[in-house]
């Protein structure tokens, strides 16, 4: 009998489980049908506003139509007006944008936008955060600050970038500090929203480049490269001459000196980076053939051939491809140079760059 | 005692196991319910517009190939190099960790010269102890691609040098022949997003026999046509899917066979790498649970109820116990392994979570043939009556069928990933013709592999 028991309730348990699925599917199913409907109505209006040509009704009126259907909206609607509108935001051309944000602040998006923000789960709090960017609200400044300063690097870092949208100017004095401090923000995709706030589009300045470039030379030592890497990446005009200067300051921090030498790219570096070729540390002997072979002159091709004598196989390999990369570095050049060679090693590097000439 | 009283009393377990066994299996579906409810949800979703975030955290893809790794044709290995540097996601990098096999090896070669490899610096630090490395190189046609060649270890000793290599703060592992969605690091990446306390998300397997396969990426699934395939597939759905969904809720996922891992790179090199065994990352999960709880860490390891990377089914019934063997030996390290989480501060994963896996998992082998045994044996000897038996086969084969239905049924509504009527009813037919011999021989295999077999 117990058996028996245990079979009925676990036919019991399955059949509950499989019609609670089915329910939810079921419910799932209508959600999407009524999103469907939703956006079927919504999306003409919403381009009508964008473009005088399809509008069918005065703007006036037509923008208090929609004024009145968004106050009466479900609340789970909202998530579906977000998704269209930041959908027509980043698909649409600037001019679009001020209507699209005209719109929004009649419809009220910014109290929906504010409240997610302060009482949402990840993904809501995500909506909200690009929703405020776009939208370019001033009252979300302080909210969004805040995010970006909390420890979750996502979230973070997209309050950053829609705090860069809002105010380029003024959020570069808030962020500066956290962009020193956050090891978590890839720098690549750092670079790459500071590269989108890089013009002011009104006064055609860069905003950007002065504050990263002060915030590098005052970063902590250890921070320092890694600062270094984020003003190359953003593409700053400031970074030759801040990497010079950091050069000139820390002449022995070894970290730093070895990005530094990875961005040297101006003929007027060369002084500096000739200093390292004999360095004790190979690895900047080898940073600093390789800057030599970007910038290097013909009176630097000594200089180069020395190295390939060096006992670190890196650096030997390095001068020999920077050796390589000379103008006047023809095929017979480099094979003169080998057969000038008394070491095996050094004739060995001269073979293999020639090898992978050939074979490019 | 006489043996009628012997088998008399030795019933009791094989009952009791059988009926344990299929509760917990269905309060583990029950308990999958939630994570269901959120993955439709989240499919809900994908029908709005959508608009572009481009702030995923970048991700490094290990490939180790070659001795203890992928043992391939170089023209596979460079196919599967292809197919991941076509990944559809903001920011990846695609490491090949090459275990040259002897002085006759010339994978690296073969692949620097396919992918215009050269030298580079071998500049990061070792935070993982491996073997030594050759060279390290870097393509000058895809800026996101290096191979490592190093000396010949074990399957962890490779990924660990991976791991010491990779930039980014999250990693993946990926073999040849597995089969991707174009998107499939945009979701294993969701979890991280959503909690940054993540340390690892794993996503099942799945099967790709019968699915729409185009230029290496899988456009849509299907049915597997072979009935060893469909058996598989039931199996895994009830085993391997569900199963490990319901843990979720209580963040007590823990054995990972035949799964796929993002692991938060910070966190792995916390716990030390993979370690060597059979199946290194369903021990490194434990390990991570482990050693975050003995930190007194927050943390989570999410599994994703749906499917994002799709392998073939073994194609013979030596080669499905083969695997099934290696699977169970590697459950059984893991677990042996860690059996320090048995103390762990967490209710769920101490007191229940790991006596099931221990009970019902890796000694499953045991109880359930001894059980099949006991039965056999006793009736046989007519100790145990007719009666009896019936309803042990009604226990052990008949509940065991209503799990694998259930579970069929729930993925089928949930994941809707085998859609039409005709594909849920073959695999219900499968789910109770997986009772009828199939269980009971992949149990042999499994069974071999807590006995030691099934090794490298």
């Amino acid at each position: 009998m117990i058996v028996i028991y245990a079979f009925a309730v676990a036919l019991v348990m399955a059949l509950l489980a499989v019609a609670t699925v089915f329910d939810m599917r079921a419910r799932l199913l209508m959600t999407i049908s009524h999103r469907r409907q939703y956006l079927a109505t919504w999306r003409p209006l919403l381009l009508q506003t964008l473009d005088d040509k399809r509008a069918n009704e005065p703007e006036n009126i037509l923008r208090r139509r929609m004024a009145i259907r968004a106050a009466h909206q479900a609340k789970a609607d909202w998530l579906t007006f977000l998704h269209l509108w930041n959908h027509l935001h980043e698909s649409q051309r600037l001019k679009a944008h001020m209507r699209l944000n005209e719109v929004g602040h009649i419809v009220g998006v910014h109290q929906v936008a504010l409240r997610m923000l302060a009482n949402g789960d990840a993904r809501d709090r995500l909506m909200a955060i690009a929703t405020l960017g776009n939208l370019d609200e001033a009252s979300a400044f302080e909210p969004l600050h805040e995010l970006a300063a909390r420890a979750d690097p996502f979230l973070s870092l997209a309050a950053a970038r829609s705090l860069i949208h809002l105010d380029p100017r003024e959020s570069m004095s808030v962020l500066m500090p956290l962009i020193s401090e956050r090891a978590d923000w890839a720098p690549t995709k750092l670079a790459s929203i500071l590269r989108e706030a890089g013009t002011d589009v009104m006064s055609g300045t860069d905003i950007i480049s002065a504050s990263l470039a002060a915030a590098t030379l005052d970063a902590p030592p250890e921070s320092a490269p890694r600062m270094i890497r984020l003003l190359t990446l953003a593409g700053c005009d400031s970074a030759a001459p801040t990497v010079r200067e950091l050069l000139e300051r820390t002449p022995d921090d070894e970290r730093v000196v070895s990005v530094c030498l990875q961005t040297l790219s101006d003929p007027t570096d060369l002084p500096a980076l000739r200093n390292y070729l004999g360095h004790s540390n190979p690895h900047l002997r080898m940073e600093a053939v390789i800057a030599l072979g970007r910038v290097g002159v013909e009176e630097d091709a000594q200089r180069m051939i020395e190295l390939l004598d060096d006992d670190e196989w890196w650096v030997r390999y390095r001068a020999a491809r920077a050796l390589a990369q000379q103008p006047f570095a023809t095929p017979s050049f480099l094979e003169r140079v080998r057969d000038e060679q008394d070491e095996e090693r050094a004739k060995e590097m001269i073979d293999r760059v020639l090898a992978e000439r050939q074979s490019a | 005692m006489t043996a009628a009283e012997l088998f008399s009393r030795l019933q009791w377990f094989a009952f009791a196991y059988f009926l344990g066994l299929n509760f917990g299996y269905l309060l583990l579906l029950c308990w999958s319910l939630p994570s269901l409810r959120q993955l439709m949800q989240l499919h809900g979703l994908g029908s709005l517009p959508q608009f572009y975030s481009g702030l995923e955290p970048p991700i490094s893809v290990l490939l180790p190939v070659g001795g203890s790794g992928c043992e391939q044709p170089v023209a596979t290995i460079a196919a599967t190099v292809r197919r991941l540097l076509q990944l559809i996601y903001s920011e990846h990098e695609v490491i090949v960790i090459v275990e040259s096999a002897g002085a006759d090896d010339d994978t690296a070669e073969q692949l620097i010269a396919e992918f215009s490899l050269v030298p580079l610096t071998p500049d990061y630090a070792c935070l993982v102890t491996t073997r030594p490395l050759r060279a390290v190189y870097r393509s000058t046609i895809h800026a996101n691609l290096r191979l490592i060649d190093k000396e010949r270890g074990d399957a962890a000793d490779a990924l660990n040098a991976g791991i010491n290599a990779a930039t980014f703060p999250f990693f993946c592992a990926v073999e040849c022949g597995l089969l991707w969605r174009h998107d499939c690091l945009h979701r294993l990446v969701q979890p991280f997003l959503e909690e940054p306390a993540t340390v690892a998300s794993i996503s099942a397997i799945g099967l790709a026999d019968g699915s729409e396969v185009k230029d290496g990426f899988l456009m849509r699934v299907g049915l597997p046509r072979t009935p060893l395939a469909l058996l598989q597939l039931v199996e895994h759905v009830r085993a391997h899917l569900l199963s490990r969904l319901g843990w979720t809720p209580f963040n007590a996922v823990l054995l990972t066979a035949d799964a796929w891992c993002l692991w938060s790179r910070q966190a792995v090199i916390e716990a030390g790498g993979y370690h060597a065994t059979t199946e290194p990352a369903m021990e490194l999960v434990a390990r991570l649970h482990r050693h975050r709880r003995a930190q007194r860490k927050n943390y989570r390891i999410a599994f994703l109820a749906e499917p994002v990377c799709w392998r073939h089914a073994a194609a013979s019934l030596p080669a499905i116990l083969r695997q099934r063997a290696r699977w169970q030996r590697g459950l059984t390290q893991s677990l042996l392994t860690n059996r320090g989480l048995l103390n762990t501060s967490s209710a769920t994963l101490g007191m229940v979570t790991v006596p099931f896996a221990l009970v019902f998992e890796m000694l499953a082998p045991v109880g359930e043939l001894g059980a099949y045994a006991i039965m056999a044996v006793g009736y046989t000897l007519h100790a145990i009556p007719q009666e009896s038996a019936a309803l042990f086969l009604l226990v052990a084969l008949g509940l065991s069928a209503l799990v694998s239905v259930t579970a069929v049924l729930l993925e089928g509504i949930a994941l809707h990933l085998y859609r039409t009527p005709r594909h849920i009813a073959v695999l219900l037919l499968t789910a109770v013709v997986e009772q009828l011999g199939f269980r009971q021989l992949t149990t042999l295999g499994r069974l071999y592999g807590l006995l030691g077999g099934g090794g490298d």
